[in-house]
């Protein structure tokens, strides 16, 4: 008997936050990422870099505007907030964890509405870190710039059908319509919003399938109908998680994913103690 | 005539003070000292000569005021607090050459305090062991009998106040890493309150467990140098926001009426008979001093092991993903991102740090997370819960800090569930952050035997009372270790 794939994908939607600092340390945010400035690196911060003896310490003012977002999609408020730390050794993360809140969001349970029949399910709202940018240098190699880690992101997931046929553009443009009724939001802010897609196949273990750095509204659709149409393919393969990355030929005007990393086994979750519960009552 | 280091750390300040001695002066000293006992305890990893006598010599020229109690006094630092412009290797060749860019928040508050740093000590790799046998760089011996072991993971701290070179050190404890150098070396040392003092600029083991904490000969220097490291700090969200009190004014306070518990569990089997009839003898001083004692139960910490071991290698796991060697430290350039970390990390890192790694790693994957971690948890409330229940009827608990005296080296080494147990009395507090001291107690066969004084939470004023008025009734703290010249039978 075949095996039966209950498959959920999500829609990531990722805002920097403008705080004056990063999300978990003190330092000044920085938000150059150039070719440039990434052969230097020149803003170390001991925290985000992963430097030994660096401990995590929120910065409120991201806390209090992740509350005012998760308030305008109607998300239900958590009594308790926690960040957790996904664990994987990964360039892009120096600290070796990736900073998420999975099980105790900012907000849950919010909706985001185009008309009675056009509608997702927000299920959460909630704070994460920026990841090191990579570039290729002139030499052909991979290289990272760390000073923009750890910049404050809003995520905003949504969850859609396995099947769910959506039109992005129209949900992306009632996304930047709620988010613009933030004080604090604007159109060049807006223009810096990312995407991620996700789907989770539940088997007899669960299975990811990641889609990143996905930047317009075409590599939105053109991702959801590969996670629609080739996530069977790779469940089968047994491979618990997969990252694909979506490439644009600026030549040939094509695009194409590519897989940059297969594990086997999960992501390793844990909370972040160096961090203690966040009460948003008292925020 | 005492020699230097049999002064203590108030005498040796009015000796300051009434410019009896410069602090140039005792700074050599403590280097003389250091050459003199180092090739036989291999108890630091980094010497601080030439800014040493810098701030020595500063301080000189300043003079050493009446209130600033701690100037000028020597001391060593184990090899996991970062220092600004010194190697901080935490024993391990991941970190071989590894100079941090900035100070740990207690090494900045004892430089305030213009303590004077000599050197680096030794350790167990990433504090990973209970010997100081698995520092990727030397073995440190006990002062007492260099055929011994020093404990650890602070082991390093601990000889080197033993051997008279420094009379403070800091160490650092996860699940009993100054308590249990500390007993098996004569010393005193305390793992304070969890919250107490700031983790930040420590490199990080057991994200809910570790405690920075002072090691020395008495008591009432270990008040003092509390005094300067305790507080709130901004870089630690954990550190506790609580008003610092003066440790010292406890001290020389009866101790008429203190309800101490004696848990059943700290006094049977698998502890050393000559421990336990030392720890039966401190009772007796105790009730001498007006003491209530009281036999209580903790029924969970037996526990404590299995617990503490799924729990902090999960989060010793996540501490230490960050050492990479992409962008400091050690590392191996492979073909591919995946063969780096792979020779990097495992090249870089130990054995028993690679076994801790892989066990954390094992009880964070989902299939056993339930089984294991999420157990461990529940255990741990259960640990936490049993000692709130004593605090409900005692004032302090006392027992063993470790079950047995120093042991060989090379003896524990490859059996490491042996080496584990060996902490299975100091375990518990840090499973329950509660604040616990080890001061001397006794001997046997010329090897010191600790005294664990267990406080309810941010009571280290009434363990530090309790410690000192067993030193004014004993003199198991005034021995001299026998590489300096003491009695090595005690």
């Amino acid at each position: 008997m075949a095996n039966v794939y209950v498959k959920k994908i999500q829609w990531f939607v990722y805002l920097p936050l403008p705080t004056k600092t990063k999300l978990l340390s003190s330092t000044e945010q920085v938000n150059q990422s150039t070719i440039e400035t990434i052969l230097v690196n020149q803003y170390p911060d001991p925290v985000t870099w992963g430097y030994p003896g660096g401990l995590a310490t929120v910065n409120h003012q991201a806390v209090k505007l992740g509350v005012e977002a998760a308030k305008i999609f109607g998300c239900e408020l958590g009594e308790v907030i926690r960040f957790e730390r996904k664990n994987a050794l990964d360039p892009s993360v120096p600290g070796g964890y990736e900073i998420v809140q999975e099980k105790f969001p900012i907000g849950k349970n919010g909706r985001l509405e185009l008309n009675d029949q056009e509608k997702l399910v927000v299920q959460s709202v909630g704070l994460t870190a920026a990841k090191g940018v990579e570039m290729i240098d002139e030499k052909g190699r991979r290289r990272f710039n760390y000073d923009v880690v750890g910049n404050p992101l809003l995520k905003i997931a949504f969850s859609l059908d396995q099947s769910q046929t959506i039109v992005f553009a129209s949900y992306l443009n009632q996304v930047k319509f709620m988010l613009r009724q933030l004080s604090w939001v604007d159109d060049a802010l807006l223009d810096q919003l990312t995407f991620e897609l996700t789907a989770v196949i539940d088997t007899k273990q669960v299975i990811h399938v990641e889609i990143t750095q996905l930047q317009t509204v075409a590599d939105l659709q053109l991702a959801l109908a590969f996670l629609q149409t080739k996530t069977q393919l790779i469940s089968e393969q047994n491979r618990p998680l997969q990252v694909w990355k979506l490439i644009f030929d600026s030549v040939n005007q094509k695009y194409s994913l590519e897989m940059i990393k297969s594990m086997p086994s999960e992501y390793l979750l844990l909370f972040d103690r160096d961090i203690p519960d966040i009460y948003l009552k008292n925020e | 005539m005492k020699e230097w280091y049999e002064l203590s750390v108030s005498e040796l300040h009015q000796k300051f003070v009434d410019r009896d001695i410069s602090v140039r002066e005792l700074t050599k000293a403590a280097f003389d000292r250091l050459a003199e006992t180092e090739p036989k305890i291999e108890a630091f990893l980094a010497l601080n000569e030439e800014a040493a006598y810098q701030s020595a010599e500063q301080i000189d020229q300043e003079g050493v005021k009446d209130d600033e109690l701690l100037a000028g006094i020597p001391m060593a630092l184990k090899d996991n607090l970062l220092t600004k412009g010194l190697t901080t290797t935490a024993a391990s060749r991941s970190l071989e050459n590894f100079v941090p860019p900035f100070d740990a928040t207690v090494v900045k508050k004892l430089a305030a305090a213009k303590m004077v740093l000599i050197g680096k000590t030794n350790m167990d790799e990433f504090a990973m062991g209970g010997s100081t046998e698995t520092s990727y760089f030397q073995k440190t011996k006990n002062a007492w009998n260099l055929s011994k072991v020093p404990g650890g993971s602070s082991g390093g701290s601990a000889a080197a106040v033993a051997a008279g070179i420094v009379p403070v050190a800091f160490g650092s404890d996860t699940g009993g890493s100054i308590r249990q150098p500390s007993s098996f070396n004569g010393i005193v040392g305390l793992k304070p309150t969890y919250g107490r003092v700031s983790r930040f600029g420590l490199i990080a083991l057991g994200t809910t467990f570790d405690q920075i904490g002072p090691m020395t000969r008495t008591v009432q220097e270990n008040a003092l140098i509390l005094n300067v490291i305790a507080g709130h700090d901004t870089k630690d969200s954990t550190s506790s926001k609580r008003a610092v009190p003066d440790f010292t004014q406890t001290i020389g306070q009866d101790i008429k009426g203190v309800k101490i518990g004696v848990p059943e569990e700290y006094m049977g089997s698998g502890i050393q008979p000559e421990v336990l009839a030392a720890v039966q003898k401190a009772i007796k001083t105790f009730e001498e001093l007006g003491a209530q004692i009281q036999e209580i139960s903790l029924p969970h910490v037996k526990l404590g092991v299995p617990v503490y071991y799924i729990l902090s290698c999960a989060e010793g796991m996540s501490n230490m993903q960050a050492i990479d060697g992409l962008r400091y430290g050690f590392d191996v350039s492979a073909e591919t991102l995946e063969e780096t970390y792979a020779l990097t990390r495992s090249q870089g890192f130990g054995e028993e740090v690679k076994r801790r790694l892989m066990l954390g790693t094992y009880s964070l994957i989902q299939k056993n997370r339930e089984d294991y971690f999420e157990q461990a948890m529940k255990l741990r409330t259960l640990i936490i819960q049993d000692f709130k229940r004593a605090f409900q009827q005692v004032d302090i608990l006392i027992g063993p800090t470790a079950p047995t005296v120093a042991y060989g080296l090379d003896e524990h080494i490859m059996n490491p569930v042996t080496m584990y147990m060996g902490d299975e009395l100091t375990i518990p507090l840090n499973l329950a952050g509660l604040p616990g001291l080890s001061i001397p107690c006794g001997f046997h066969e010329g090897l010191p035997i600790g005294l664990q004084v267990i406080g309810n939470y941010f009571e280290e004023g009434l363990m530090y009372q309790v410690g000192h008025a067993f030193e004014t009734a004993t003199d198991y703290h005034a021995k001299i270790a026998a590489m300096i010249g003491g009695d090595q039978n005690g």
